[in-house]
């Protein structure tokens, strides 16, 4: 059962967010006047008037940019490990992350060359 | 636990770290050669690779674990290095004349051949799950890209995504089956591993599920049915140089990966993983055969008769005798040099506007060019398993190699399934002799092409006059493993 | 508290909707978010196996796990977005160019 126990004010909190949720929809859904026009229907952002469809599509071009950021952004998990422990290797681990950066940077070094962080 | 690898290490790492800072000086380095001079960049892959070749001479012989026991140099290790390194210099060699021909860049081709390569010789070396598991995926993601490496090519993408979706899901399978060993015995190094299992604690369904797990990822590598449904397609759309290093190289680092950690992780559940690949040889062998047997298009072909050989390797490792190991060692070495050789002469028939896969494509080889229609009848003999090559000799150990251990039957299915591949087998060659010449176009080799083949048949029949110099290699290679302590088979499964 | 065997059911089932995704959905980019799951499942095995075990083992493979889906996730994704530009399809059913 410690598993129930440990989990109980969570399930606690879930139920009351929900209760509460779905009476104050339910209250203004049945006290609120309801005058529609065009306005009150638009999208609202932050007060400037919409221009296009939300739902457009992205240039495939972006998931070029993505993917190579998603390559390199992860590569910095690395670096966090090394980091803590960087006091026990000492210079040996300031050279090999050195090293380690630096097959990165040949890496973005071909990306760039060859034109693939070219947006245009 | 000492953090900071020593000098020493890095000296037995020597074969590795040449590869990394050549493909990665070629890396840079290929940018500023101008489109018309891309030949270049295929001799200077071929020149890296050599000096690795070059590297690993002094590990021969030797019996080392470096780097706080994940990386092994042994003969095991050496022995499957030089058919990856081999195999990838003929892949370049090969290349070039078919890089001309479809018009591609050069340097990402030969720079991902590198670095497949490289996660060949780290999964051939790892004796730990993870640098097994690095080395595998440095290995796979290259492929993917390179199957996929001619862009316009409908075929091409659609071989690359194949391979990409069900090579992805094969590593999961495979790593959930290292994180299952790694909860049970509580470390990813092989050598605890062994310890761990001789007395399982915990659950020994749990044990049987995690071994079970790596057996079904590392099928799919080797392309064992029932593991094996993207070989056909993956091979007959990738480009012809890699569907031939991906059938050899890959096929050959994966069943080091598989031998080392059935034989010196699981060396205690013997009995379990040997009924599962006893059922896994069985099926390859049987189910490549009679496939390949209807297939017109040589790729294909060659795909399904590089399942049956997957079969005939893994029955090596059911025996899991000493002999049983060292014959598995020889029979991917042949098979690499029959599969390389026969793959290099369909590469060889693609011209421009003629793809020069299909059987019919063949017809009145034997008049056009006599040399190449023999070097092809000398890698279907082989492949068949017929004396005087090393296809034969290789069998032969291998089936008698299971017949030592008490799987009298397994040698019998392998045996009748040698007889019905030499049908297909003589299908091609039938083509090359009995039909009338198609085309009377010229068919223009490259001398390194010519060079590449006439090696790789010269090996094969040379391998089969004098096998015992590869069969005494392939042994002491055997023995760095330790596999004297598997008991043999009980009764006959 | 949760024990090892919540966290070994839990990844187990994350396991069986990755399997069971990449085999019925039919779409390519829910192919690979499976394929993404069932890595995860696998991650979160190790994690919990390395904490039950008191090791940072399990933690330092994930590091492994992580960055290898990640590239092959890119290269996945490029795969994909070179064959729609040829087939307008994201539908694995639609390429037939070679026989299944």
């Amino acid at each position: 059962m410690s598993i129930l126990d440990a989990y109980l004010p969570v399930v606690l909190f879930l139920l009351v967010a929900l209760v509460v949720t779905a009476a104050m929809l339910a209250a203004a859904a049945l006290i609120h006047p309801s005058r529609q026009n065009i306005v009150k229907s638009q999208a609202y952002e932050c007060g400037i008037e919409t221009t296009t469809d939300a739902r457009d599509r992205y240039s495939v071009r972006y998931y070029l940019v993505a993917m190579l950021f998603v390559v390199f952004d992860v590569e910095t998990v690395f670096l966090f490990p090394w980091a803590v422990i960087l006091d026990e290797l000492l210079l040996f681990g300031l050279i090999e992350m050195g090293i380690f950066l630096g097959i990165l940077v040949i890496g973005y070094a071909y990306a760039w060359r060859t034109g693939a962080l070219d947006w245009a | 636990m000492q953090v900071v690898p020593t000098m020493a290490d890095m000296a037995w790492l020597a074969p590795e770290l040449t590869l990394t800072v050549g493909l990665l000086i070629l890396l840079i380095g290929g940018l500023f050669v101008p489109r018309d001079r891309q030949s270049a960049i295929v001799w200077a892959g071929f020149v890296v690779l050599g000096a690795t070749l070059a590297a690993l001479v002094p590990q021969a012989g030797r019996d080392v674990t470096i780097a706080n026991g994940v990386f092994a140099v042994d003969g095991f290790a050496v022995f499957i290095k030089v058919i990856a390194i081999v195999a990838a210099m003929i892949t370049l060699e090969t290349s070039r004349h078919w890089l001309t021909i479809e018009g591609v860049r050069a340097t990402e081709y030969v720079v991902l051949v590198m670095t497949a390569t490289l996660g060949m010789m780290v999964m051939a070396s790892g004796v730990d799950l993870v640098t097994m598991f690095i080395g595998l995926e440095t290995m796979a993601v290259s492929f993917y890209v390179m199957v996929g490496y001619l862009k316009p090519n409908r075929r091409s993408n659609e071989a690359a995504l194949k391979y990409f979706v069900l090579g992805t899901f094969s590593t999961g399978v495979l790593i959930y089956g290292m994180a299952w060993t790694y909860g049970l015995a509580g470390s990813t190094r092989i050598a605890d591993i062994a310890i761990a299992a001789a007395s399982p604690e915990g659950s020994i369904v749990a044990w049987r599920f995690a071994i079970m797990l790596l057996v079904a990822g590392l099928g799919f590598k080797i392309a064992a049915v029932p593991f094996h449904m993207w070989a056909p397609d993956v091979y007959e759309g990738a480009p012809t140089p890699i569907a031939s290093f991906l059938s050899v190289g890959s096929k050959a680092a994966s069943f080091a990966m598989l031998i080392r950690l059935m034989l010196e992780a699981f060396p205690s559940a013997s009995s379990d993983w040997r009924s599962a690949l006893y059922v896994l040889a069985a099926l390859s062998m049987t189910v490549g055969n009679i496939a390949a047997m209807t297939q017109n298009n040589l790729k294909r072909l060659l795909a399904y008769s590089s399942i049956a050989h997957a079969g005939y390797v893994t029955i090596g490792l059911v025996a899991a005798t000493p002999r049983g190991i060292s014959a598995s060692l020889v029979y991917i070495a042949v098979y690499a040099c029959m599969q390389m050789g026969a793959f290099a002469i369909v590469t060889a028939l693609r011209q421009k506007g003629v793809p020069g896969e299909e059987l019919h494509e063949f017809s009145g080889l034997a008049h056009r060019r006599p040399w190449m229609a023999f070097a092809m009848l000398i890698f279907m003999i082989a492949l068949g398993g017929i004396p005087p090559t090393a296809g034969f000799m290789g069998k032969m150990w291998l089936f008698g190699a299971a017949i030592d251990s008490g799987y009298v039957w397994l040698a019998v299915i392998g045996v009748a399934n040698s007889v019905l591949s030499v049908y297909y087998y003589a299908r091609v060659v039938m083509w090359m002799w009995m039909t009338p010449q198609e085309s009377e176009a010229p068919l223009p080799i490259a001398p390194s092409m010519a060079i590449a083949i006439s090696l790789a048949a010269a090996a094969v029949i040379i391998g089969g006059l004098f096998p015992d110099q590869l069969f005494t290699w392939a042994e002491s290679s055997a023995r760095a493993l330790g596999v004297v302590s598997v008991a043999p088979a009980l009764t006959l499964r | 508290m949760p024990t090892l065997n919540h966290f070994l059911v839990l990844s187990g089932l994350l396991f069986a909707i990755g399997t069971a995704g990449v085999f019925l959905r039919r779409n390519l980019i829910t192919i690979l978010l499976s394929i993404e799951i069932m890595l995860n499942a696998v991650n979160l095995t190790f994690v919990a196996v390395g904490r039950h075990l008191g090791t940072v083992d399990g933690q330092i493979i994930t590091f492994f796990v992580m960055t290898v889906a990640a590239a092959e996730a890119a290269v996945g994704l490029a795969i994909v977005i070179q064959l729609f530009r040829l087939r307008e399809s994201l539908n694995p059913d639609a390429f037939t160019s070679l026989k299944w």
